[in-house]
């Protein structure tokens, strides 16, 4: 299943870069994981996916998300809030 | 130092990233916890100590809370912090001494300009970040198991703008930005294995288009690029940043194919040159193939090629001694010379030449290596052995080491290749625990003659065993500086001979081929000592016997 806020690459290179922090096979990483169903997504780790995601993004996630996203799918949707506030300021 | 060495991380401030981030095959880095240092500082039973930590990490960062009392922006002058500064210097201070057998890395101290200025100016700064720093040098120049990590030279190359992440601090507890974090993973690794590594000794350098621009051709006389400007001026730096390498202990020599009495006359009197032929342990100047040269100059020298880095422009010239001599470390080096100063810094000399500490035996190498050519001179004209040594009016003296010794010796057991039985690797804090027990000891040879002093040369690690009347020879090495003049056989002697209670019946050597000690092995063989077998033992009246017969 993809959410509808990404694309299926942008969901792709989501669930990969999670896995990636978290060393996990990328298979493993669903849309409904969370930080509570993956043992291995502790605080440190959390702060290596937000800094690895800003980065593959192009994004600023604000200090309410960093905190308040527990599951994937809030992630997702926090994405897709910024990329879309940045093309409504590109020129059309 | 043992392989997958133990490393604590000590500090007030959120240092899990580095930790969690830095393992690698030979450290595994523990971190300690929130606001615990203090309190590890001062136990007499810490942590580090009883998880058997090889070493700890000290760093302290008084920019953030949970430190001193006060920020720095609030405080009126460096007397403001002296107190809370002096107890928390003197909880290191205490750790480092009553743990002589731990390694103790100690960063030393930044003050951030990002205050509400103007309340803290930039000389005021300056002032507290040396009344804070000072007492961390004491410490570290005091203590030869202390050295001192250079977090404020990295705040300064990154900048204060790269250094935080407000998020990580006020959400994560982490002062520093992800870049900061990375690049302070790097310090401490590469300071770690500054520890393990055995560094290279000689830096062989090309000169045209290398130490200067240009060719020096006897047919062309435009002037060659050196001097106080332009790609000149970035050649001339090049130089100073060499000699100072060469100040740390490390040997300059040159390969070139050139005119040697054109390039000795361009070293010696160009007005711009900074590496005179003073500062040269040896060169080179023919038109042999580099390969040649090197192996020439190893020889001479008596440092193996392993030993060798080539700095030189010419991807050819790299190529033939990459071939020939496969030992040899030959870096490509950046196209433009104006690049190159900063690569030395940031690239070369860190991966090459990172030395955790410069003994005073460091500064006066290449000097030394200058008396070895007289010395061999004076063979020359000497009708024999003993009339040689006669006329070098060798004195040599073999005492217990004093503290400041002690990072010469291990210096020594990492830096001694052809004389050393068995490349172990000492550290100054593991001898100095070890020499605390009844039956250890160690020695140190000091060799001067004619020519001048050589300081400390040899160093020995035995102990007995009184019951069995053994004695055993954990470390016995001596700088190829001062071998072939019976001195060797004179350090062991003293060592034989150094337990006035009783004299052993047997001696044992734990010797290893290290593959590079073949000197050692001749050594060992010429007084009959047999290297094989399960305990090989050696009757001492046999040794003795042989060994005086061997005296100068």
């Amino acid at each position: 299943m993809t959410p509808d806020t990404l694309t299926p690459s942008q969901w792709e290179q989501l669930c990969s870069t999670i896995a990636a922090a978290l060393g996990l096979d990328p298979t493993l990483v669903q849309p409904e994981s969370s930080r509570s169903s993956l043992p291995e997504w502790d605080s440190i780790k959390h702060m290596e996916i937000i800094l690895e995601l800003e980065r593959g993004f192009g994004i600023r996630f604000t200090s309410t998300e960093w905190i308040g996203c527990l599951e994937i799918a809030d992630i997702a949707k926090a994405i897709q809030a910024h990329l879309a506030k940045i093309s409504s300021r590109l020129p059309t | 130092m043992e392989q997958n060495a133990k490393v604590t991380i000590l500090s007030h401030v959120n240092l899990e990233p580095v930790a969690r981030f830095s393992h690698t095959d030979t450290f595994e880095l523990v971190w300690d916890g929130f606001n615990t240092i203090l309190s590890q500082l001062i136990s007499d039973h810490p942590r580090f100590s009883e998880s058997k930590s090889d070493i700890v990490w000290i760093h302290l960062d008084p920019n953030y809370p949970g430190l001193l009392e006060r920020l720095p922006w609030e405080w009126s002058d460096e007397s403001s912090i002296t107190s809370g500064w002096a107890q928390i210097t003197a909880s290191i201070e205490k750790a480092v001494r009553s743990f002589p057998g731990t390694a103790f890395l100690i960063s030393n101290v930044y003050i951030s300009p990002y205050t509400p200025a103007p309340l803290i100016s930039g000389r005021r700064r300056h002032r507290i970040e040396y009344a804070l720093n000072e007492p961390l040098h004491k410490i570290c120049s005091e203590n030869p198991n202390t050295a001192m990590l250079d977090v404020s030279g990295l705040f300064a190359r990154i900048g204060a703008s790269q250094w935080s992440d407000s998020r990580l601090w006020f959400i994560g507890g982490i002062p520093y930005s992800r870049q900061a974090l990375e690049e302070l993973r790097k310090l401490l690794i590469s300071h770690l294995e500054a520890f393990t590594r055995r560094p290279s000794k000689v830096l062989a350098l090309d000169l045209d288009n290398t130490l200067w621009g240009g060719i020096i051709d006897a047919a062309d006389t435009s002037p060659i690029e050196l001097g106080s400007s332009g790609v000149g001026l970035a050649f001339r730096t090049l130089q100073d940043i060499l000699l100072s390498l060469s100040r740390m202990g490390v040997l300059l020599t040159v390969i070139s194919k050139n005119d040697e009495a054109s390039a000795i006359e361009v070293i010696n009197n160009h007005s711009q040159m900074r590496i005179r032929e003073k500062n040269l342990a040896g060169y080179r100047i023919n038109w042999q193939p580099k390969s040649h040269s090197l192996k020439n100059l190893s020889d001479e020298l008596g440092i193996p090629l392993s030993g060798f880095v080539v700095l030189d422009d010419d991807p050819r010239e790299r190529a033939e001694i990459a071939m020939n001599c496969p030992e040899v470390a030959v870096p490509e080096i950046p196209e433009d010379p104006v690049d190159r100063p900063d690569w030395l810094l940031r690239q070369f000399i860190p991966t090459y030449f990172a030395i955790p500490r410069v003994s005073d035996e460091d500064a006066a190498r290449t000097a030394s290596y200058q008396r070895i050519r007289m010395r061999s001179a004076q063979q020359v004209q000497a009708p024999d052995e003993s009339a040689f040594l006669r006329s070098l009016q060798i004195r040599i003296e073999v005492t217990p080491p004093e503290s400041k010794d002690w990072a010469r010796l291990s210096q020594l057991s990492f830096r001694t290749n052809q004389f050393n039985l068995n490349g172990k690797h000492w550290d100054p804090p593991a001898m100095m625990a070890l020499q605390e027990t009844a039956e250890w000891n160690f020695l140190c040879l000091r060799y001067s003659d004619r020519f001048g002093d050589e300081g400390i040369v040899g160093m020995a690690a035995f102990s007995f065993d009184d019951i069995s009347g053994s004695i055993f020879i954990h470390a016995f090495c001596v700088s190829c500086r001062v071998l072939e003049k019976r001195v060797e056989h004179a350090f062991l002697h003293r060592v034989l001979h150094s337990n006035k209670h009783m004299l052993p019946q047997r001696v044992c050597f734990h010797y290893a081929d290290t593959g590079r000690n073949g000197r050692l092995r001749a050594f060992l063989s010429d007084i009959n000592v047999p290297m094989d077998g399960p305990i090989p033992f050696t009757a001492f009246s046999t040794l003795l016997s042989h060994l005086e017969k061997m005296l100068p």
